[in-house]
């Protein structure tokens, strides 16, 4: 797996230094940007920023089909300048904030999958990571979320378009990682030290440590007297499950998780 | 927000760009574009050629998005991450980038700017840029939208005195603002020397007599029946729903005639229509609340 990527299109601040985690809801993001967190060198925040999204409208001015807009001067190249100026500051502005110490920002936004040609074209010597859960999982916890589709169905639904947008664009980012919930559960330090690895990034004793402490916090859980884990979508009822798998039986099955 | 934050000044110091940007508010068909050209022929001012909507399809957003989230059950937007100072900084850096890539870094021309949605954006323009020069082109509303119903902008008389109205409301909207100049389209036409003579005094330009002569040129030709009586029809619906607008920038309103009768019942039934249709909403949200009741009490 290749880690050459483009230069950042301006002298950034963060340039080669920048990583984005994103997913369908209820993957798992809060949590390894959690465990992202225990390296020094890296600033972030487990809000979501949703700057992708707030740069809609000014993406959407680029290409404008009038010939109006912010494209007449900045071109594609330029567009992608600007973005990165508005990024850059508001994550130096954070990581001046709260991790003046460190040299890489980690950002979080679920919804970012589908912004994923703008981020590419903002951020082109990024880090993409990609965690991708059991959909049959994520179904149930989003149905049961306060911001998710009431039903499971409905649920199932936002997770193959989440996951179906990762497929469409990814080979946009030159260094793009996925990572499966399943399997950072099951070896939360051993994975992020991975990720440290395929980012460059050193890792000690004590970080090692910090890992080992962070990885049994259990975060954005909004049902607690369940804990966290893979496989909680056998308590869906029958008809749930039936309802899920019309839906994501065909992109499970794909993504292996049918017969688990 | 913006009647009491603006970026501060040790953030507009930092700006490549300090000084230099002079953005023209206008509802359009107000003479906005005819000021920019004008004002293009001056050294030491360079007119963008198109409009860049930055504002209004852009940084709009950003400030809509700034505090995302306050009903959600998650931590989510750019308020989590940084201040306001940081935040309007960051808005600076990105609208900066856009006009730094038309004109360019070099050089101190004043760079002038008009797109048709700005002038509602005039409070996030002034806490953006508190040391950019803002020109506000008023124009008669009734002469305003009598153009605006035509097939190039297909208002309705009712949609574009509203639009007009909000539009003026929201340059006055943040509050005094000292770096704001307002200017009268008709003037402009009817007066383009001393217009001409007056903008350059504020805007601290130093053309030459040809420029200021081409300008004053340019002004003149848009006199041209742009000062012909307005549509009856608009007028009257400009009148009803903005008169108290009109009359703060100086114009007199006419005579109430048929044209106002007839205004007038248009209103009327717009109104009736309208709450009667609120009335219908209001019994289906109670029957909808009615149901959801005696479903979760089965």
């Amino acid at each position: 797996m290749t880690t050459d990527a483009p230069a950042a299109p301006y002298p950034s601040p963060f340039a080669d230094r920048a990583a984005f985690v994103f997913g369908c809801p209820r993957s798992g993001t809060t949590w390894l940007v959690h465990l992202l967190l225990a390296h020094p060198d890296i600033a972030g925040a487990d809000a979501e920023s949703l700057v992708f999204n707030a740069l809609e409208d000014f993406w959407n001015n680029a290409h404008r089909s009038d010939g109006e807009g912010v494209s007449a001067y900045l071109g594609d190249g330029g567009v992608g300048v600007a973005q990165r100026v508005f990024c850059d500051g508001i994550f130096a502005a954070a990581r001046n904030r709260f991790f003046p110490e460190a040299s890489w920002f980690v950002e979080k936004t679920p919804d970012h999958v589908f912004r994923l040609p703008a981020m590419a074209m903002t951020y082109p010597d990024g880090w993409f990571i990609h965690v991708l859960r059991d959909g049959r999982d994520v179904a149930r916890s989003l149905a049961k979320a306060p911001f998710g589709p009431p039903d499971p169905g409905g649920a199932a639904a936002m997770w193959v378009n989440a996951v179906q947008q990762v497929q469409l664009h990814h080979w946009r980012l030159p260094r793009f990682i996925e990572i499966r919930y399943e399997e950072l559960v099951a070896d939360p330090v051993g994975q992020t030290i991975g990720l440290f690895e395929w980012m460059g990034l050193e890792v000690d004793d004590t970080v090692r440590a910090e890992l080992a402490e962070r990885a049994p916090h259990a975060v954005s859980v909004y049902y607690p007297d369940e804990g966290v884990g893979a496989g909680k979508w056998a308590k869906l009822t029958p008809d749930e499950q039936t309802a899920v798998r019309a839906v994501a039986g065909e992109l499970l099955a794909e993504l292996g998780y049918a017969d688990s | 927000m913006t009647d009491t934050l603006r970026l501060g000044d040790e953030y507009v110091a930092m700006s490549p760009l300090r000084g230099r940007p002079v953005f023209l508010l206008a509802t359009p068909e107000s003479g906005a574009e005819l000021l920019l050209h004008a004002l293009g022929e001056l050294e030491g001012a360079t007119a963008l050629p198109v409009p860049t909507h930055m504002f209004s399809q852009g940084a709009a957003t950003l400030f809509d998005r700034w505090v995302a989230g306050e009903e959600s059950t998650r931590p989510q937007g750019m308020a989590e991450l940084v201040d306001e100072q940081e935040f309007f900084a960051a808005v600076r850096g990105l609208t900066d980038t856009v006009l730094a890539s038309a004109v360019g870094l070099d050089g101190d021309d004043r760079v002038m700017e008009y797109s048709k949605g700005h002038i509602f954006q005039t409070g996030v323009i002034a806490a953006i840029y508190p040391d950019a020069d803002l020109v506000h082109v008023v124009r008669d509303g009734r002469k305003v939208v009598s153009r605006g119903v035509t097939p190039l902008h297909d208002w309705s008389a009712r949609e574009g005195a509203r639009r007009w109205r909000e539009d003026q409301e929201a340059v006055t909207a943040p509050g005094e603002l000292p770096n704001l100049h307002v200017v009268r389209f008709e003037d402009l036409v009817t007066q383009p020397a001393e217009s001409v003579k007056s903008l350059v005094d504020v805007l601290h330009l130093a053309p030459s007599p040809a420029d200021v002569d081409a300008a004053v040129a340019i002004l003149a030709r848009g006199a041209a029946g742009a000062l012909d009586p307005p549509l009856p029809h608009p007028a009257a619906i400009v009148e009803l729903l903005a008169g108290d607008v009109l009359e703060a920038y100086g114009y007199t309103l006419g005579d109430r005639g048929k044209a106002h009768r007839n205004a007038r019942i248009e209103l009327g039934v717009e109104s009736a229509v309208l709450g009667a249709r609120e009335q219908v909403n209001r019994v289906l949200h109670r029957l909808r609340d009615a149901a959801q009741r005696a479903q979760a009490e089965q």
